[in-house]
C-alpha cells in the first residue's frame, strides 16, 4: 500500500544531527496493518510525516498506493492527502467550534465523499453516536479520540496513519480506542500504521517494526 | 483678541527704536541719542542769520528734524518746601518727505513731565503720532497758543505762549501752573543761531528765562500753592550732536541778583569740549558766552542707581553721575558752585537724562535746572 | 534577587528579538495611541494658550471695550476726544476678517503702535530682547505709517497664503495690502498687523472696530459717563466675550477624539502584551521552575513595561509634533469661523504634555498587563478551546444587560444634560453601550448565520469559527466599533452642518446679485429691466445680556424671508408680524436667542430705540447658522422708525434665470466696478470652500483613529493567526484546500467587521443627533436638522472593509509558509 525506496532523511536537533532513515527500504500491503516503534527520538514521527506527505524525504522515493507523493506539488498533495489518507493524532487535533458530527465529518465533506448512512454506521460502531451533537469541550479524551478516528475513517482511504493515538488516554480507554481503529480500519479495508511506544498496543497489529539509527527491523 | 503683551513691547520698542533711536550701522540702538548725530540730509538746515519771527516761530517747524519745548520751573511751596517742575514736548520728523498729515503724518510726539517734591521725583512719558491731533503745538480758531499731548495741555490767550496755563501730570502727581513772561525773548547764540560743535552742528535756539509762576501741585491729591521762576527754552534742528559727542551738560540759573545764566557744554569723545551760554542782565541785556568766556567743570561724581526703563527691574544699574559742578564766568565776575540736594532726578525714559532742581552758592546766590544727557 | 531579575528581563527581552514583530506592535499601538493624544492636547493647549494670551491684553491691559451706542464701529475722532479728555489707556483697534482674491480667509488687526505706549509701567528698552532692529533701517516708522504702508504678516500665515516678502495681498473685492513684510512677531497668531493709518485708509472709513482700554477706576468712569456717555458706552470685555467658554465644547471635542485615539491606541498594547505574555508563559514558567522568584519575574516585566511606556511617550510625542503642525492650521480656521477667535496656527511644546502622554502609556500598559493575569488567574486554562462556547457565556450577556442599561440611562439622562460636559459624558455613555453590546450582536449575528445556514457544512463551520477568533479580535473590534460610531457621528454631524449652512445661505442669499452697500440707489435699480425684485436688510445694533443683538429690518415682500423660515410661531406668525403690534413690536428672534438668551414665543424683550426703550413681543424663530450674535428681524418699515441711523446692507438683486448674463452686463454698464458686486454663487462657493476647510481637523482625525482601529485589528490578526497555527495546520492535514482555507479563516473577520458597521450605524445616529441636539445646544444656541445621508456613511464602510480587507491580507501574507511549516509539527509531542 505504501513504499518507500532507498530513502534518507536527516535532521539537525540543539547541533546533533538526527538520523532518521538511511536508505530506507519498507513496504507495507493493502489491508495490512503495522505498528512503528522505537526509542524517542528515533524519528518514528518524521518517517510517519513523509509517508503523510507532510514532510519530505531528503532523498528517495516515496510511493502511497502506487502514486509518488515525493514528486506531487503542493495543491496536489493536499488533494492527494484529503482523498487517499486518513491521520489520528496523540492531542486528537479536533475543531473546537464544531460538534462531534461536523468534525467526523470533516474530512469527508472536504473530499466530497460524505455518505451519511456510513457515518452513522461509523459513530455507531465507534460507540459515539448519542455523542454526535457534543462540542469537543464536551467530551472526554476517549471520546475525542474515537470522533478523530471517525474523521480519519470516514472517507475511506486507503491509507490511515495513526501517531500514538492512545498516548493521552488511560489504559482502559487505550485498549478500546486502539480495538476500535484496528477493526474499523480492517473493516474498511484501510492499511494501517500506528507510531507507538508500547508494546501492547502493538501487539493489537498484524506487523511490528522497529526503527533506530535510520534503519528498520521487525520487532517481536 | 489680537497682539499679546510680550509682541506689544517688542513692537512698542521697536517703534521706539525707529522712531527716537532710529539707527545706522555705525552706532547700536542702545544708543538713543544717536539720533541727534544722524546727518539731517534732506531736512531743513540751519544757518547763521535767520531772522525769527513771533509769534510764528513759537510753532513747529516740521520740515526740521527735531524740536522742543522746553520748560523748568524752581517753585515754593506754601509748605515752605522746594518744588521743581519740568515738561517738554519733543516733535519729530521721520523722515524729509513733505508732510501728508493726518494719519500719514510723518510728524511723532514724545512729551515728558516731571515733578520733583521733597519726598520725592515722578516723571512720566508720552509718545503720539502727529498729524491725528492727539499730540502737538498749533494756534486755536481762537487765535489762540496751544500745546500738548492727550491731556497735558498748555493753553495761552493769546497766539504767544503767554500768559498760559500748563496743566499735566505724572502718575500719582499733578499740577496746574499759571505762567506770565514778557514778550522779550532771549535768542541764543549769534542771533538764535546755536553752534554746537567745530563741524557745523548747530540748532536755532531762543528762551524765555524770565517766567513767573503761580499755581498748585496736587501730591496723591493733596494740594500745594506754589510760586517761582521758570525758563522755556525753544530749539529746532536737523542734525543738532557731532558723531563725536557723546551728550551734553547744561545748566539755566536764576542768580539773586535778578540775571539769569545758561551754560552748555557738548562733551567729546576725545579732547576739548564745546562750551557755550548767555548771560541775561535783570533788565533783559544778552552777552553770549564763547568758548574761552566760560567753564563748566564737574566736582565730583555722585553714585546712583539707575531704574531701567521697564521699571519691573527697579535698580538695574548704577552710574556715576556729576551733579556737583563749578561754573565760572571770569569776564561777568561769576564764580559759583552748582549742586542738588535731589541727585535721584533720572528720567528713565526712551531718552534716558538727569533733569533736577539745583541750587546756587558762591559769588552768587540762586536756583536753577541741570540736565545731564549722554551718560 | 538582582541576579534573578536581569537574567529574568534577559530570556523575557529575548522573545522580542525572535518577535520583533510583536515589539513593533508595542511600540506602534503605544506611539499611535500618545502620539494622537499628545498632538489633540498640544493643539488645544496651543489654542487655549492664544486665548491666555488675548486675554492678556483684553483682559488684563485692556479687558474694556468702548463702542458706540448708535453705530457699529467708533469714530477715530472720539479717540481723539477721549485722549485728549485724559483717557490714555484707550488704543483704537480694526479688526476685519477677509478673504483673498484666492478665497483664503485674512485675518487684519490694525492699531497704532505708539497708542499702545501709555500701556505699561514703563516702557520697555528691549535692550536684551536681541530685535534685529537692522532690518527697519532709519525710516522704519515712515514705511508702516506712510504710503505704501506695510503688512505685517507672521512667516506661518505668509505660508499658509503662499505670500512672499514685498508681495501685496489681494482682497476679495480687489483691493491690495500693503507689501508684505514677513515678521516673527512672537504670538501674532494668523493675523496680518498694519497700521491704524494705513487700514484707515485701505478700508476708507474714519471709523473703528472698537477702542480698548485698560479697567477703569469709578472715578474715570463717572467722569466717561459724564462727557461721553451719550454717545459711547463702555463694556467689560471680558465679560461679553469669554474665549475660552465659546470655545470649550470644541476643545471638549477634541480631547474627546484625542482620548478616543488613546482608547484605540491602548487596544493595541493590549493586543501586543497580552500577546507577547501569553507566548512567554512557557518561559515564565521555566524560569519559575529554575528558580526565579515570583518578585523578580514581577521587577522584570515591570522594567519591561516602563521601558515601553517611556519610548512610546517620547516617540508619541515626538510623532505628536509635526502631526499637530499639520492639524493646527485646520483648528485655526474653526477657530476663526465658527468662533470669530483668531488662534496662532503654530503650535507650542509643552513638556507637561510628554508626562501626560507617559502616564497615559503606564496606564495603558498596566491594563495591558493586568487584565490578562486577572483573567489567567480566573480561568486556569487559558487554552481557546476552553473559551470557544464562551460566546454566549454569561460574561457575554451581563456585557450586553451593561450595554442596554448605558443605553436607558443615556436616554434617562438626555432632558437633564445641560452642560458641555455633561453632554459629553451622554456622548460617553452611547459610545461604551456600543462597546458592552459588541460581543453580544456577534454572538447573535454568527448565531443568526449558523441556524440560516444549517444545511451547508461549510458556512456552518465558517460561522462556528467566528467564536475561535472573536476572543481574541473583541478588543480590536471593539476599538474599530469606537472609530466607526464616532466617525459616522461626526460625519452625520458634519454633513447636516454643511447642509444647514447651504440651506441657509440659499435662503438667506437668494438673490442672485449682492451690490455693496453705497454704490448704487434705489431709483436706477427700478429702472433696470432685468431686474425682478431688489431689497436691502437694515441692520442695527444693541446688545442683549452681555452679546450683541442685531435687529435686522426685512423687506415683507423680499424673497429671502417669508412663513417657511419660522421655526414654532403660530400659523398666523408671520401676517401678525407684518402687521406689527400696538404698543408692542413684534419680531422673529434666532434660535440664539431661545436658547441662549431664555425667550420663548410670546416673551417680551425691551431694547432701547429712537423713540425711548421700547418692547418687543417675540411671535417665533429662524434657525440662525454660526451666528455668535443675538438677532432680532423687524419689518423693515418699523425699523426705520425706531432706528433712524440704521445702516442699510447692500442690495440683493433677483433676476429671472435667462436673464443673468444680461444682469450681469447691466451691473457692469451703471458703472459697477467688479469690485462693486458678487454673485450668489460665488458667495456660496466660498463660503463652502472656507466650511470644507474648517471641518478638516475632524475628517483628519477620523482618518487616524481609523488607522490606529486598521493597525489594532492587524496585530490582533496576527496574534491570533500565530496562536491557532497548529489548528489551521491540521485543516490543511486534513486536504483542505488554500481557497477553501482563506474562505474559512477569513470570514469571522467580515463577519464581525459587518457587526460592528450594524451597531455602529444607529449608535452613530443617536451620537451626530446628540451632537447636533444637544452640545451645538448648549453651545451655540441654534440647532439644525439632523441629516444621515447615505453616500459618505457607504463611503466610509467601503474605506473600513478596505481597511479591514487590507489587515487581513497583510497578516495573510506569512500564513502558507508559517502553516506548511506547522504541519510537521501536527504530530508527536
Amino acid at each position: 500500500m505504501f513504499e518507500l525506496k532507498h530513502v534518507n532523511k536527516s535532521f539537525r536537533d540543539r547541533g546533533d544531527v538526527i538520523q532518521v532513515a538511511q536508505d530506507l527500504c519498507w513496504h507495507l500491503g493493502s489491508g495490512e496493518s503495522a505498528a512503528l516503534m522505537g526509542e524517542s527520538g528515533a524519528g518514528k514521527t518524521t518517517l510517519m510525516n513523509m509517508i503523510a506527505g507532510l514532510d519530505k524525504a531528503d532523498s528517495g522515493e516515496v510511493l502511497v498506493d502506487g502514486v509518488h507523493i515525493d514528486r506531487l506539488g503542493q495543491a496536489e498533495l493536499t488533494a492527494f492527502r484529503r482523498n487517499h489518507i486518513g491521520l489520528i493524532f496523540q492531542k486528537f487535533h479536533l475543531i473546537p467550534s464544531l460538534s462531534a458530527w461536523d468534525n467526523g465529518a470533516l474530512q469527508a465533506r472536504l473530499a466530497g465523499v460524505f455518505d451519511s448512512d456510513f457515518a452513522n454506521h461509523l459513530f455507531d460502531v465507534l460507540g459515539i453516536d448519542h455523542l454526535a451533537h457534543r462540542r469537543p469541550s464536551q467530551l472526554s479524551g476517549g471520546q475525542q479520540q474515537r470522533v478523530a478516528i471517525a474523521r480519519a475513517l470516514m472517507h475511506q482511504p486507503q491509507l490511515v496513519l495513526a501517531d500514538e493515538p492512545t498516548g493521552n488516554l488511560d489504559e482502559a480507554t487505550s485498549a478500546a480506542v486502539i480495538e476500535l481503529l484496528v477493526s474499523a480500519a480492517s473493516d474498511a479495508g484501510a492499511t494501517l500504521l500506528v507510531v507507538t511506544h508500547s508494546a501492547s498496543i502493538a501487539g493489537y497489529l498484524s506487523h511490528s517494526y522497529r526503527l533506530g539509527s535510520g534503519t528498520l527491523t521487525p520487532a517481536a | 483678541m489680537m497682539l499679546n503683551h510680550t509682541k506689544l513691547r517688542r513692537s512698542l520698542f521697536l517703534s521706539l527704536v525707529l522712531i527716537f533711536g532710529a539707527t545706522s550701522e555705525l552706532a547700536p540702538a542702545q544708543d538713543p541719542y544717536q539720533l541727534l548725530r544722524q546727518s539731517g540730509e534732506g531736512f531743513a538746515q540751519v544757518a547763521p542769520g535767520r531772522a525769527f519771527l513771533f509769534p510764528q516761530d513759537h510753532y513747529p517747524h516740521e520740515r526740521f528734524k527735531i524740536e522742543w519745548w522746553y520748560l523748568t520751573a524752581n517753585l515754593t511751596g506754601n509748605d515752605g518746601q522746594d518744588y521743581g517742575i519740568h515738561w517738554t514736548l519733543f516733535r519729530q520728523a521721520m523722515s524729509p518727505a513733505p508732510n501728508l498729515g493726518g494719519w500719514q503724518s510723518n510728524q511723532t510726539w514724545m512729551a515728558h513731565t516731571a515733578i520733583s517734591a521733597p519726598f520725592g521725583f515722578e516723571f512720566a512719558q508720552r509718545f503720539a503720532r502727529g498729524g491725528v491731533a492727539q499730540a502737538g503745538v498749533s494756534v486755536t480758531q481762537k487765535n489762540t497758543f496751544e500745546a500738548w499731548m492727550d491731556d497735558w495741555l498748555w493753553r495761552s490767550n493769546s497766539p504767544a505762549p503767554f500768559p498760559g496755563v500748563l496743566t499735566a501730570s505724572t502718575n500719582t502727581h499733578r499740577f496746574q501752573l499759571t505762567l506770565e513772561a514778557s514778550d522779550k525773548w532771549v535768542l541764543q547764540g549769534k542771533g538764535g543761531f546755536s553752534q554746537k560743535s567745530d563741524l557745523g552742528q548747530a540748532s536755532y535756539y531762543y528762551s524765555q528765562p524770565f517766567i513767573e509762576i503761580a499755581g498748585t501741585i496736587w501730591t496723591h491729591d493733596e494740594p500745594v500753592e506754589v510760586t517761582g521762576q521758570g525758563w522755556l527754552d525753544r530749539e529746532w534742528s536737523s542734525q543738532p550732536l557731532a558723531d563725536n559727542q557723546a551728550g551734553w551738560d547744561w545748566v539755566s540759573l536764576h542768580l539773586s541778583d535778578g540775571s539769569a545764566l545758561m551754560v552748555y557744554q557738548l562733551r567729546h569723545d576725545s579732547g576739548e569740549h564745546y562750551i557755550s551760554g548767555s548771560w541775561v542782565s535783570g533788565s533783559g541785556e544778552v552777552t553770549v558766552l564763547e568758548v574761552g568766556d566760560v567753564t563748566m567743570i564737574p566736582q565730583s561724581e555722585t553714585r546712583l542707581p539707575i531704574p531701567s526703563l521697564a521699571g519691573d527691574r527697579p535698580e538695574s544699574s548704577i552710574k556715576d553721575i556729576p551733579l556737583d559742578w563749578r561754573v565760572r564766568v571770569p569776564k561777568l565776575g561769576i564764580d559759583i558752585s552748582v549742586t542738588t540736594d535731589r541727585p535721584h532726578s533720572w528720567l528713565a525714559t526712551a531718552f534716558p537724562y538727569w533733569e533736577g532742581p539745583v541750587a546756587v552758592n558762591g559769588s552768587h546766590q540762586g536756583v536753577g535746572y541741570l540736565e545731564l544727557t549722554g551718560y | 534577587m538582582m541576579r534573578a531579575t536581569l537574567v529574568t528581563l534577559a530570556t523575557t527581552l529575548a522573545f522580542y528579538r525572535q518577535n520583533p514583530l510583536q515589539a513593533l506592535f508595542v511600540v506602534v499601538g503605544l506611539v499611535l495611541g500618545c502620539g494622537l493624544y499628545t498632538s489633540v492636547a498640544q493643539i488645544n493647549a496651543s489654542a487655549k494658550a492664544s486665548y491666555a494670551e488675548a486675554d492678556q491684553i483684553l483682559g488684563v491691559s485692556a479687558p474694556w471695550r468702548i463702542t458706540d451706542r448708535v453705530n457699529t464701529n467708533v469714530a477715530i475722532t472720539d479717540y481723539i476726544r477721549l485722549r485728549r479728555a485724559g483717557f490714555t489707556r484707550v488704543y483704537p483697534v480694526i479688526e476685519k476678517r477677509l478673504a483673498s482674491a484666492e478665497g483664503a480667509l485674512i485675518s487684519i488687526i490694525a492699531t497704532d503702535l505708539l497708542a499702545l505706549t501709555s500701556f505699561g509701567s514703563g516702557v520697555d528698552s528691549g535692550r536684551d530682547s536681541g530685535v534685529d532692529t537692522g532690518s527697519f533701517g532709519g525710516d522704519g516708522w515712515s514705511r508702516l505709517t506712510q504710503p505704501p504702508y506695510e503688512a505685517w504678516v507672521p512667516p506661518q500665515t505668509a505660508e499658509r497664503l503662499a505670500v512672499t516678502e514685498g508681495q501685496q495681498i489681494r482682497l476679495r473685492e480687489g483691493k491690495l495690502l500693503p507689501p508684505a513684510i514677513i515678521r516673527s512677531q512672537p504670538q501674532q497668531r494668523d493675523q496680518i498687523f498694519i497700521d491704524m493709518g494705513a487700514a484707515l485708509s485701505l478700508f476708507e472709513t474714519d471709523r473703528v472696530s472698537y477702542l480698548a482700554t485698560s479697567p477703569l477706576t469709578e472715578t474715570e468712569q463717572q467722569k466717561f459717563v459724564e462727557q461721553f456717555g451719550d454717545r459711547l458706552a463702555l463694556s467689560n470685555q471680558s465679560q461679553t466675550l469669554d474665549l475660552s467658554q465659546l470655545t470649550g465644547s470644541l476643545h471638549t471635542n477634541l480631547t474627546a477624539l484625542g482620548l478616543l485615539s488613546f482608547v484605540v491606541g491602548t487596544f493595541i498594547v493590549f493586543n501586543a502584551v497580552n500577546f507577547s505574555l501569553h507566548a512567554r508563559q512557557q518561559n515564565l514558567r521555566v524560569l519559575q521552575d529554575l528558580g526565579a522568584v515570583r518578585a523578580a519575574i514581577f521587577t522584570a516585566i515591570a522594567i519591561e513595561s516602563l521601558f515601553w511606556a517611556v519610548a512610546g511617550a517620547l516617540l508619541g510625542t515626538l510623532l505628536a509634533q509635526p502631526l499637530s503642525a499639520a492639524l493646527m492650521p485646520a483648528v485655526a480656521a474653526t477657530m476663526q469661523n465658527i468662533y470669530g477667535a483668531s488662534v496662532s496656527s503654530l503650535p507650542v511644546f509643552n513638556t507637561g504634555l510628554f508626562w501626560e502622554a507617559l502616564l497615559l502609556a503606564l496606564a495603558g500598559l498596566l491594563l495591558a498587563l493586568v487584565l490578562p493575569l486577572v483573567r489567567a488567574s480566573a480561568t486556569h486554562s487559558d487554552e481557546p478551546d476552553s473559551r470557544n462556547e464562551a460566546l454566549f457565556s454569561r460574561h457575554n450577556v451581563v456585557l450586553a444587560g451593561v450595554g442596554v442599561a448605558l443605553l436607558a440611562l443615556a436616554y434617562a439622562c438626555y432632558p437633564i444634560a445641560s452642560s458641555v460636559v455633561q453632554g459629553f459624558a451622554l456622548l460617553s455613555l452611547v459610545l461604551f453601550a456600543g462597546v458592552a453590546l459588541l460581543p453580544m450582536v456577534v454572538v447573535l449575528v454568527s448565531a443568526l448565520g449558523r441556524s440560516l445556514t444549517r444545511q451547508h457544512w461549510l458556512a456552518r463551520w465558517a460561522f462556528a469559527d467566528v467564536s475561535l477568533q472573536f476572543p481574541h479580535l473583541r478588543l480590536a473590534m471593539m476599538a474599530l466599533l469606537l472609530t466607526l460610531i464616532a466617525s459616522i457621528g461626526v460625519t452625520a454631524l458634519v454633513g447636516s452642518f454643511r447642509l444647514a449652512l447651504t440651506d441657509w445661505l440659499e435662503t438667506r442669499l437668494s438673490a442672485d446679485f449682492y451690490v455693496t452697500a453705497g454704490v448704487i440707489d434705489a431709483e436706477v435699480l427700478a429702472g433696470q429691466v432685468w431686474i425682478q425684485a431688489a431689497h436691502r436688510r437694515l441692520v442695527a445694533e444693541r446688545s442683549f445680556a452681555g452679546r450683541t443683538l442685531t435687529v435686522v429690518g426685512i423687506d415683507a415682500d423680499a424673497p429671502d424671508f417669508g412663513p417657511d423660515d419660522i421655526v414654532d410661531g403660530d400659523p398666523e406668525a408671520f401676517a401678525r408680524w407684518l402687521l406689527g403690534g400696538v404698543g408692542v413690536d413684534r419680531v422673529f428672534a434666532n434660535e440664539q436667542l431661545r436658547y441662549l438668551g431664555g425667550l420663548e414665543v410670546g416673551d417680551t424683550l425691551e431694547l432701547e430705540t429712537d423713540l425711548g426703550i421700547r418692547p418687543f413681543e417675540v411671535v417665533g424663530f429662524f434657525h440662525d447658522y454660526g451666528n455668535v450674535n443675538f438677532s432680532l428681524h423687524l419689518p423693515s418699515g418699523r425699523l426705520e422708525q425706531l432706528y433712524a441711523n440704521a445702516k442699510p446692507q447692500g442690495w440683493g438683486i433677483w433676476v429671472e434665470q435667462s436673464q443673468r448674463a444680461a444682469a450681469e452686463l447691466g451691473l457692469s454698464q451703471l458703472g459697477l466696478e467688479p469690485t462693486q458686486w458678487v454673485s450668489q454663487r460665488d458667495v456660496l462657493a466660498l463660503s463652502l470652500t472656507i466650511f470644507d476647510r474648517t471641518f478638516a481637523i475632524t475628517r483628519a482625525l477620523n482618518a487616524l483613529t481609523l488607522l490606529v482601529a486598521a493597525v489594532a485589528i492587524f496585530s490582533s490578526l496576527l496574534a491570533v493567526y500565530q496562536l491557532r497555527r497548529p489548528e489551521y495546520a491540521l485543516w490543511r492535514s486534513l486536504g483542505m484546500s488554500w481557497f477553501g482555507f482563506f474562505m474559512v479563516s477569513g470570514f469571522p473577520i467580515v463577519l464581525m467587521t459587518v457587526a460592528a458597521m450594524a451597531l455602529a450605524l444607529p449608535l452613530g445616529i443617536v451620537l451626530s443627533w446628540l451632537l447636533i441636539h444637544k452640545i451645538n445646544v448648549i453651545s451655540f444656541g441654534w440647532t439644525m436638522p439632523v441629516i444621515v445621508a447615505p453616500e459618505p456613511i457607504a463611503f466610509l464602510f467601503v474605506v473600513v472593509a478596505a481597511v479591514v480587507l487590507t489587515a487581513f491580507i497583510l497578516a495573510s501574507l506569512r500564513q502558507q509558509v508559517e502553516v506548511n511549516k506547522a504541519l510537521k509539527n501536527l504530530a508527536g509531542e
